[in-house]
């Protein structure tokens, strides 16, 4: 059972080496619902959600689930409550879709959903309509597959919240109303927090609950 | 379908390990052959000591070390997301040489003369193995990008191998004649307590491998997806360092830096069992690295050319041949 409670971005700060690029940046993420991050390329929009996943060290600020402060949690722990899809399009020659689906059901959170490993991959599978492309090779198929792959692989981690990089970069206008179709039917149907980056301010306005902007290290809600 | 596939490779292993004791440089009859390997008391006294003190602890030398640079070269692959990627990679086959090359060349001359004249060539590359590894270890700790460990690998290998060229210039013909012998590469010197300290060396390995193995496939997906899918990515990277390491130290102590059989044979696998997947490649990958090792050996000694020319002779087009596929093959010529 998901435990719906609030992702808490709270004052984080953040960069590399003497350059700061988040500086005290705070943001609220619910369950079920989706928040986007806006901002100008460079803003620091795939850093905060590096932050968040844990891949990149914050030095000040917290990062709260309800009560529970993320830092100190073990990436297994962490990855029960945070599942991720970055821009890195990553084919593997020899991988089958399936077997990337299949590689999220790593963390055992999928217990919860009383199926067997089986069913619970190819549910979703089914979920992202990869039936037909399931036996495929990973360096065959179409970026827009590619990316349902990597999608279907993070809701197969039975995560509490997606963390989307620009999920809809590379993709042509229908799959990109198709690709937030399913993100919406995820947030209401499993309760699934949504929070995505994008450079697409339509599609935001159409799909997002909620939008912050992010400039100077700092998110501004809109 | 992979257990068919697994049948094969099990097939060509023991046919191979029959040609190995079968057959040498000295040629014994079948008869002779068995009744030598039965230890039978109307047995030749010579074929009881061809067949039981050179090619069956010779035989079971290469099986080992062919396992383990396989399974270390499969492990680099997947660390560094590299093709290219094999045990040497790490700097940790230049430093097992650069080990040799000291003793050899340095206050160890007299050593390497006497009976423990392997002892000390195999302990002297252990510990430029282990050296190379520590500091890549070191390394590792406090960098988290792959090409750069990698880079700084490599940059230890050219390093080394500067300091093995100088020592190189400096050595007398005696010296030099060790050293490049141990280089070319062969299983001859493995007697029961080296196949013994090989072995041991896998076993551990492979217990470590049993533990970080439904990792791994995540590893190919880089750091940044597998510490989100829930991998101890710093942790992970460090067992595959050490199993891979230890590998190819070890193997490379006591047959000379073998080339050609890690890089290739993790390629070989995966062609063979259609598959990246480590769980699905972990045994087909041993046994072929296996049979490769056998099957160099066996033409090493019935050709009396060294190991590493005959790996990287044969090796080299083989791999070539099956990456590019037949028909694309055809095509270039």
């Amino acid at each position: 059972m998901k435990r719906h409670e609030s992702l808490h971005i709270e004052n984080i700060t953040a960069g590399f080496g003497e350059n700061l690029i988040l500086r005290g940046a705070s943001l609220i993420a619910e369950p079920g619902r989706i928040t986007a991050i806006q901002g100008r390329n460079g803003s620091g929009k795939s850093t905060l959600l590096r932050c968040i996943a844990g891949i990149i060290p914050i030095r000040s600020g917290r990062i709260l689930h309800g009560q529970q402060d993320l830092s100190p949690l073990k990436p297994l722990q962490r990855s029960a409550i945070l599942g991720a899809v970055w821009t890195e399009r990553t084919r593997i020659a020899g991988m089958t879709v399936r077997q990337l689906v299949e590689m999220g059901a790593f963390n055992g959170a999928w217990v919860k959903t009383g199926l067997t490993r089986k069913e619970h991959v190819d549910k979703t599978v089914e979920l992202l309509q990869l039936q037909s492309i399931a036996h495929q090779s990973s360096a065959e198929i179409s970026d827009g597959q590619l990316q349902r792959t990597m999608l279907a692989r993070a809701i197969a981690q039975c995560a509490e919240f997606l963390l989307l990089d620009e999920p809809t970069t590379y993709l042509d206008y229908v799959a990109k109303e198709e690709l937030m179709q399913t993100l919406k039917q995820l947030a209401e149907k499993a309760g699934t927090g949504i929070l995505l980056t994008s450079h697409d301010p339509a599609l935001l306005q159409t799909f997002a609950h909620r939008t912050y902007e992010l400039a100077e290290g700092i998110a501004t809600e809109l | 379908m992979a257990s068919v596939r697994n049948l094969w490779l099990w097939l060509t292993f023991v046919a191979l390990l029959a040609l190995e004791i079968a057959f040498g440089s000295v040629s014994i009859a079948s008869t002779e052959l068995m009744s030598a390997l039965l230890r039978s008391p109307h047995a030749d006294a010579g074929h009881l000591t061809i067949i039981w003190d050179s090619r069956i602890p010779r035989t079971i030398a290469a099986c080992l070390t062919g396992a383990s640079l396989a399974w270390s070269g499969m492990l680099m692959q997947t660390l560094f997301r590299n093709p290219l990627a094999g045990p040497s990679m790490l700097g940790i086959t230049s430093g097992a040489s650069l080990g040799v090359a000291l003793m050899a060349m340095g206050s160890g001359a007299a050593l390497i003369a006497s009976d423990w004249g392997i002892a000390t060539l195999a302990s002297a590359a252990f510990a430029g193995a282990f050296l190379s590894l520590g500091l890549v270890l070191l390394v590792a700790r406090r960098i988290s990008d792959q090409a750069t460990l990698l880079i700084f690998g490599i940059m230890l290998s050219f390093f080394t191998s500067a300091i093995v060229d100088a020592l190189q210039s400096a050595a007398s013909n005696e010296a030099l004649r060790s050293y490049i012998n141990w280089g070319l590469g062969s299983f001859a010197n493995c007697d029961f307590r080296e196949n013994m300290v090989i072995a041991t060396a896998l076993c551990l390995s492979l217990f470590i491998t049993m533990r970080i193995l439904p990792r791994l496939n995540l590893m190919l997906l880089g750091d940044q997806y597998a510490l989100t899918m829930g991998v101890n990515v710093g942790q992970t990277r460090r067992s595959m360092i050490v199993i891979a390491g230890l590998l190819a130290g070890v193997s490379t102590a006591f047959c000379g830096p073998i080339a050609f059989i890690g890089l290739a044979v993790p390629h070989l696998s995966r062609k063979w069992m259609g598959s990246a997947d480590h769980r699905q490649n972990l045994l087909p990958n041993l046994l072929i690295g296996a049979c490769v090792a056998m099957l160099c050996d066996l033409i090493s000694r019935l050709t009396t050319l060294p190991l590493n020319t005959i790996a990287s002779a044969l090796g080299a087009p083989f791999v070539i041949v099956l990456l590019l596929g037949p028909k694309t093959f055809k095509s270039l010529l």
